[in-house]
């Protein structure tokens, strides 16, 4: 989870972030900065994430990003 | 016409249940849109008379949009104000507004009031009793060169600057865009731009003048793009008006290879400069089906003045011409002596005819510094807008632009448009975006990107190939990404900020 939240607190220096943040509705992440944190997360944890699961169910606040990439990777994040 | 009122109530009195204007949450028809702003027209009027600008401080939505008109029945002028805009902004656009009141709901309520005391809820007013004789009076006294809106822009001394639209700058206009891409009562447009935008102005009276049906899409749909796709398809949206950087996320994402939108025909876009790859993106997989258009102009000609429909099957130029002129809009250009330039020269674009505002709200002195009398029609009275703009006319008699005068540098006796650089960097590995800056006192030119791989050595390397020795940067900076204003533009003052 800190792995998450360091990511968008780079992208967004002066944004508020926790666990339970909108990152939409609090404009922690926009249509420009959701580009850079898909593929800071791709490096991250070593994965591919196809455009299909770039969705708002798995980008809604950084919980769901953990839940999201804990299914890719099969293992806790 | 005179009025704009008298497109949406004609729309209602031929398709008075069709759909006019659908957000996230509901949607109106043509008829309860006429009721709605009926009845916050003969409250406001009963409150405040008329003739004074009301703020707007709502999110994008249908009741933004039924404020909106329900303002201009009152007699009054509407001003969009930017709900996520610093306070202090906001209070110094109201320094020069002074509006009569604002228009908030609930959510929003705290900030409107500590803004402006007098504010309305809008729920609360959209049910009083609509004041039938009221309204036909004020509609009897009015003329079309009453004002519409006011819409605030950025001035570049960071003074905001509010350009006044009359009735007769948008009735003109919207003909001009309905004639122009054929659109009627079958059009379906999806709508990006916020409503403080002046691109917006074309979604909302283009909708109302051709009685079509406009789709608020969310600003989250922006940032996925399946979602993006399946909200066009949903809708069915067959026409859409978004800035460029919009059009990109399709083509940086690979969208249209999973998904496209089916029931696209027509796809416009303006505000900045279209990069050639993101077009030929879209032009790949629509190209045979659907008309792009690039379009072009200021706030202050209503929203477009030239535009350039982009042919099918031909190569796409890197620099995308702006094309010609619209129906009833003249535009000319001057050189710098403050003649007319000849066939390639280079100069500043004017704009005269009826989508030209009157000039700038409680701002004589910039009005007077670009609404300007015709130097090339001396003999009577007859007012241009000095847009900034530098461009010239190509072999082919399109018009093509070159930059800002502001972003027009002189280096080593050369004259350089920053806008030139930023081209041709585009078309370089897989850069996304660009922007060049300039510091008159180091002479130098910084060239400031994002991308994957294109380091930035490549990128300097490539430059050296495609472009005269003396436009080359001086230095080039890699960046995540690029810092946006709130209309979504680069911002290039936060860019030369950070140096």
């Amino acid at each position: 989870m800190e792995t998450i939240l360091n990511i968008l607190r780079e992208i967004n220096p002066t944004a508020q972030v926790d666990e339970t943040t909108e990152l939409m509705e609090e404009g922690v992440l926009d249509s420009m900065s959701m580009v850079m944190f898909v593929s800071a997360l791709c490096n991250a944890y070593d994965v591919d994430i196809s455009l299909r699961d770039v969705v708002p169910e798995n980008f809604a606040t950084p919980e769901c990003v953990r839940d999201f990439i804990a299914e890719l990777c099969g293992e806790e994040v | 016409m005179k009025n704009i009122l008298q497109m949406a109530e004609l729309a209602a009195e031929r398709t008075p249940d069709k759909t006019a204007f659908v957000d996230e949450k509901k949607s109106i028809s043509y008829l309860e849109l006429v009721e709605s702003a009926k009845r916050i027209g003969s409250f406001l009027y009963a409150q405040l008379g008329k003739g004074r600008p009301v703020a707007i401080f709502l999110d994008k939505s249908v009741e933004a949009i039924t404020a909106m008109l329900g303002i201009v029945y009152s007699g009054n002028i509407y001003t969009v104000i930017d709900i996520q805009m610093p306070p202090e902004r906001i209070k110094k656009i109201f320094a020069t507004l002074d509006p009569a009141a604002v228009i908030s709901d609930e959510k929003h309520a705290q900030t409107a009031r500590s803004l402006c005391e007098k504010t309305f809820i809008l729920n609360e007013i959209c049910k009083s009793v609509i004041d039938e004789a009221s309204l036909d009076l004020i509609r009897g006294e009015q003329t079309d060169a009453d004002p519409l809106y006011i819409l605030y822009t950025s001035g570049s001394t960071g003074m905001p600057k509010g350009t006044v639209i009359t009735h007769r700058n948008v009735l003109s206009y919207s003909q001009w865009f309905v004639d122009t891409f054929g659109v009627d009562g079958t059009a379906v447009i999806g709508n990006q731009t916020p409503l403080y935008f002046s691109m917006s102005v074309t979604d909302v009276y283009g909708t109302l003048r051709a009685g079509a049906e406009l789709i608020l899409l969310p600003k989250k749909c922006f940032s996925f793009p399946i979602t993006l796709a399946d909200t066009l398809n949903r809708y069915r949206v067959n026409l859409i008006y978004w800035v460029p950087s919009a059009y990109g996320i399709a083509a940086n994402s690979g969208l249209f290879e999973i998904e496209k939108p089916k029931y696209l025909k027509k796809a416009l876009f303006a505000g900045e400069v279209m990069p050639a790859k993101t077009l030929g993106y879209w032009m790949r997989h629509f190209g045979e089906d659907v008309l792009f258009a690039n379009l072009f102009g200021p706030t202050e000609t209503t929203d477009i003045c030239t535009y350039y429909v982009v042919p099918r099957n031909a190569e796409i130029p890197v620099s995308l011409p702006i094309g010609r002129h619209c129906d009833n809009c003249g535009v000319f250009i001057l050189n710098s002596e403050g003649l007319e330039a000849a066939p390639g020269e280079e100069g500043e674009l004017y704009v005269r005819g009826t989508f030209v505002s009157p000039g700038y709200y409680n701002d004589p002195e910039k009005t007077a510094q670009f609404f300007v009398q015709n130097p090339l029609r001396p003999a009577y009275p007859e007012i241009c807008y000095k847009t900034g703009d530098i461009v010239r006319i190509n072999p082919e008699g399109e018009l093509l632009y070159l930059g800002r005068k502001d972003h027009q540098i002189k280096r080593r006796g050369y004259r350089i448009e920053l806008g030139e650089i930023e081209n041709v960097a585009q078309t370089v590995g897989d850069v996304r975006e660009c922007a060049c800056t300039y510091d008159a006192e180091a002479e130098s030119i910084h060239l400031f990107y994002t991308a994957d791989k294109t380091e930035e050595k490549e990128l300097l390397a490539e430059l050296t190939k495609k472009m005269n020795r003396y436009l080359l940067p001086d230095q080039i900076h890699k960046l995540p990404v690029l810092p946006r204003n709130a209309n979504g533009k680069i911002d290039r003052k936060n860019l030369e900020r950070s140096l």
